[in-house]
């Protein structure tokens, strides 16, 4: 009897023992927190947007660069230049926009709508998720869009891929929605592009439903009118002043560098195309010795910039070039040109996301359609105008291109209503230059300026797009596995994972 | 957040991680003839990692095991040469909880250092947390006997056991457009049956001389019985070449190495793609099982020969049956430093020969030109198969000369004994398949074995060690 009243005793003392007192505490991070300001959740998905090194050199200069022939390389493993597969560096848009950009414009939108904000913020937030996803879907094409980043929030692990035609019918009604919420600033300094200037974010929003609505121009030409005209009445960007861009700072860390300043500080193989050389020198641009330097000796004097053929090696080069080879002198492919380092590849340098040049450019294009009743030639002349007078505004180091030389351009290459749209497009194509992704879709939706497949040269060998110029760039391996049923899906109505693969508003 | 690293002019970090574990244990022993044992167990443990302040669902498991085990040599008569005979059996269950704190809930960082006068933060997990994950649990039934025999110059240790782990703490995989890599689950059952076995014998003794020799031998049949509620493939690491996934996969081993592979024929050749030029590129063919990252079979042999006052004692040890992809000869093939990149007569010059079947199944022997060596292997690097090999190895573990002074030297001193021994580890392989890589040199051994990319290989030493007692 005895020893069992010793374990009651034992038993009662130990059931009211709480063995697991402040497991719970201790299991909370103490050095992270449950939620944090929006604002600095905008700050970082702005920076994040404006990319790191990894998909700043893999997707927009070793793929998207060299296949609209900004820049051209000897070296294969610039294998957008010779139309080579490597998966990782063609998904890296991918690999790196969905958890560090989709994952956290997600998030925002979530917290402002659980906070109930329908104000300023919200607009941004879905102006910038449109921004976000169109690089992806127009790199990628059908993307998963409705259900992707909300792995925590819905528990979707295997998000489905949406048709593009939809993405672009949701971003585009976003964009409308997004610039009716826009009142007064609630960023402040964590507005990193416009400083808390809600006026210009409206003009962006307008100026990016224009983008978007262009895009649209060979597989919907109707509504693409529609959303052209909305955008345009809306009101879009009125001079470099409203130019959408992010500054850099040159440390101190990653994150607050330029990712193609990171590059070209790491990465000394691009080389101006020979394709975009000559057409700059063709029409006597001033830009092109603020934009390019010899790279044996930094020359900027336009008769020592010459650009590299596309899809050359090194040793197929000194092949062509065989006068270039001295004994002792400068290895040849040094005697292209390449990024002006005292211009434009610095890790301060700014992140341009969209121009005030490029909404001129395709008002233009609109107005030549007919679409809008804008002077087209005007508004060519004005966007010419204004990519030339922006890099100084840029790129503190760029030689100031007066009104004077701008004029003196226009009357020598003079607008021609019957070679409108290469003229307009060529020069969309140079003023989207190191915003890579742009200027890889603008060219595929316009065709302007002509690119020959690989710069006219020889048909490079064991390149994966049949010699021809690639049309988007391919998905993730790991999606087969991961996202096995979706994927199959998305490539049964899509077509093949392959870079010859058209996107939607991509139609032939 | 007042934090070290929201401060500006940052040099230097810190990290913090805390977890604890409780317990309250019992066990009580009946003991019949000093011959038959019988031992009861109950454990509870609770978990801080599976805690939170309003958690439901349960941070503690409560589990218990019972063993008996008879001695049967004290129980009856056993002839002359039984010195010790020990028959046990047991059912044992285990709880566990998460292997790392803070992954229960969504937590927000601020980084770096700010930009332009803006704070930036975001958040902080990569794997989906979540908030009802609870112990796994592991159920063992095991069998064993002992027997020393000879004056115990001849033992054997034997073990069969058979466990099932039920709700193991993993992370799922998740597509990358889900924002996250993985998702953490109370995930799946996985079985290990297998027996362990330790001989132990001295040959041959006399006054000046022995012979002592231990073998250890250990065989595991791991088997996935279910991942989820649809069982499909989990997939746990991939390596950089992203051509390959360690997976689980329903009614396999644990841990396949699931990748891309060669294209073949019905005679096994392979098919290339024949370029424009006659360069054969080998075509990518399907993601397949192509092996077994975890080695089923360890052995290990100590050996000790003693001679007066000398002994010299050497361990071998070695695994077989599991494979590995190894990242470092995908890089140095891909590279062309890896001497399968070159033919047997050397040189590049003269090019590089390749045979197989071109897409129309027409077999062909061919040189690439050596211009072209460098696309072959390029394209041979995102075919996880070429880099597959069998990960069996034996090495000598350890090798020891010792020399124990005599006790009459040390007599009149006030040293009680002293011996000095040589000893050196890792010295060299008996047996190793795999090329220019340590086997045992994987970059990640919990979930995801069998992955290798310029791992560190594990150290030889050379070391003389003095021992002296007073």
């Amino acid at each position: 009897m005895k020893k069992i009243i010793y374990l009651f005793v034992i038993s009662t003392f130990l059931l009211s023992c709480d063995f697991d007192e402040g497991f719970g505490e201790m299991n909370v991070n103490p050095r992270s927190a449950a939620q944090i300001d929006v604002s600095n959740k905008m700050a970082s998905v702005f920076l994040q947007t404006s990319g790191g090194r990894y998909e700043c050199w893999r997707a927009s200069l070793i793929y998207s660069s060299t296949i609209v022939q900004h820049f051209a390389s000897t070296a294969t493993y610039w294998s957008g230049n010779f139309y080579l597969r490597n998966n990782a560096y063609a998904t890296s848009l991918w690999d790196r926009g969905y958890p560090a950009q989709v994952k956290e414009i997600v998030d925002i939108i979530e917290q402002l709508a659980t906070d109930g904000n329908n104000g300023t913020n919200m607009g941004i937030a879905r102006i910038w998720k449109s921004f976000i996803y169109h690089r992806l879907t127009d790199l990628y094409g059908d993307i998963p869009y409705s259900e992707a980043g909300r792995g925590y929030i819905d528990g979707i692990l295997k998000p489905k891929y949406d048709p593009q035609s939809e993405i672009y019918a949701d971003m585009l009604s976003e964009l409308e929605a997004a610039v009716a919420q826009l009142g007064e600033d609630e960023l402040g300094t964590s507005d990193l592009i416009y400083g808390g200037d809600i006026a210009k974010w409206r003009k962006f929003g307008y100026s990016f439903m224009l983008r978007l609505a262009m895009r649209l121009s060979k597989v919907d030409p109707g509504s693409a009118q529609q959303w052209a005209q909305k955008a345009i009445n809306g009101g879009t960007f009125e001079s470099n002043d409203d130019i959408c861009y992010i500054e850099h700072t040159a440390g101190p860390g990653g994150i607050n560098e330029n990712g193609h300043g990171q590059v070209f500080n790491a990465d000394g193989n691009m080389r101006f195309s020979k394709f975009f050389v000559e057409k700059l020198k063709s029409l006597n641009d001033p830009r092109l010795p603020i934009l390019a330097a010899r790279r044996s000796d930094r020359s900027t004097n336009v008769d020592d910039l010459m650009g590299l053929p596309s899809a050359t090696t090194n040793p197929a080069l000194e092949e062509m070039f065989p006068e270039l080879k001295v004994d002792g002198g400068p290895n040849v492919r040094d005697l292209f040109a390449e990024p002006n380092r005292d211009v434009v590849t610095g890790l301060d340098a700014p992140m341009v996301f969209q121009t005030y040049a490029e909404v001129e450019f395709l008002k233009a294009e609109a107005a030549l359609r007919g679409w809008y009743s804008g002077n087209a030639e005007q508004h060519y002349k004005n966007g010419v105008k204004a990519a030339m007078q922006m890099l100084s505004m840029l790129y503190p180091n760029a030689a100031e291109i007066s009104d004077a030389e701008v004029d003196e351009y226009l009357e020598a290459n003079p607008f021609n209503t019957d070679d409108a749209m290469n003229q307009i497009h060529t020069q969309y194509w140079i003023v989207t230059f190191l915003n890579e992704y742009e200027a890889f879709a603008n060219w595929r939706r316009t065709g302007y300026p002509e690119l020959q497949p690989f710069g006219g040269q020889e048909v490079y060998p064991s390149n994966v797009t049949n010699g021809t110029i690639p049309r988007r760039l391919i998905y993730p391996g790991g999606e087969e596995s991961t996202n096995a049923e979706n994927y199959a899906e998305v490539i049964s109505r899509q077509g093949p994972n392959e870079f010859t693969t058209r996107v939607w508003w991509d139609k032939e | 957040m007042y934090d070290v690293a929201n401060t500006q002019n940052q040099s230097a970090g810190y990290g913090f991680s805390e977890k604890q574990i409780n317990s309250a244990y019992g066990s009580t022993e009946i003991g019949y003839k000093d011959a038959v044992y019988l031992t009861v167990t109950a454990r509870n443990d609770w978990f801080s990692t599976l805690s939170l302040p309003e958690k439901e669902s349960p941070n503690n498991d409560l589990y218990t095991s019972a063993s008996l085990s008879v001695v049967l040599s004290d129980l009856v008569e056993l002839p002359e040469l039984f010195t010790f005979l020990k028959l046990r059996g047991g059912y044992s269950q285990v709880a566990g909880g998460a292997e790392s704190p803070y992954s229960l809930n969504l937590n927000y960082r601020i980084y770096g250092q700010g930009h332009l006068g803006a704070s930036l933060g975001n958040i902080q997990n990569g794997s989906i947390p979540n908030e009802n994950i609870t112990p796994f649990e592991k159920n063992e039934t095991e069998v064993g006997l002992d027997l020393r025999l000879l004056d115990n110059r001849f033992s054997v240790d034997f073990t069969y056991y058979d466990n099932e782990t039920d709700g193991d703490i993993v992370g799922v995989s998740a597509s990358a457009t889900s924002g996250y890599g993985s998702a953490l689950a109370n995930l799946g059952v996985i079985t290990n049956k297998g027996v362990e076995i330790l001989l132990n014998a001295r040959p041959y003794e006399t006054e000046d001389f022995s012979w002592d020799l231990t073998l250890n031998y250990s065989k595991n049949d791991s088997k996935i019985v279910s991942t989820n509620d649809e069982g499909t493939n989990l997939s746990l690491a991939s390596p950089r070449s992203r051509n390959l996934t360690v997976t689980h996969i329903v009614g396999e081993q644990y841990g396949a190495l699931f990748g891309t592979s060669y294209e073949r024929d019905d005679q096994g050749r392979i098919i290339h793609q024949i370029e424009s030029d006659g360069t054969p590129l080998p075509r990518v063919g399907p993601r397949k099982i192509l092996g077994f990252g975890t080695a089923p079979t360890s052995v290990g042999i100590t050996n000790t020969v003693r001679y007066k006052n000398l002994s010299l004692n050497f361990l071998v040890e070695g695994k077989f049956g599991g494979q590995v992809f190894s990242g470092t000869n995908a890089v140095m093939k891909s590279n062309g430093v890896h001497k399968a990149t070159i033919d047997d007569d050397g040189g590049r010059d003269n090019g590089f020969n390749v045979s197989g079947v071109d897409e129309d199944g027409n077999p062909f022997t061919t040189t690439i030109t050596p211009q072209r060596i460098e696309d072959y292997w390029s394209r041979t690097y995102q075919i996880a198969e070429e880099n597959i090999y069998d990960a069996d190895y034996l090495r000598l573990r350890q090798l020891s000369l010792g020399y124990s002074f005599p006790s009459e030297l040390l007599e009149n001193t006030f040293i009680k004994a002293a011996n000095i021994s040589l000893i050196g580890r890792n010295l060299f392989y008996l047996r190793n398949t795999v090329e220019n890589v340590d086997p045992e040199s994987g970059y990640n051994i919990s979930n995801s074995q069998g992955l290798e990319w310029f791992g560190l290989p594990i150290p030889r030493s050379l070391g003389l060690n003095v021992n002296i007692t007073f």
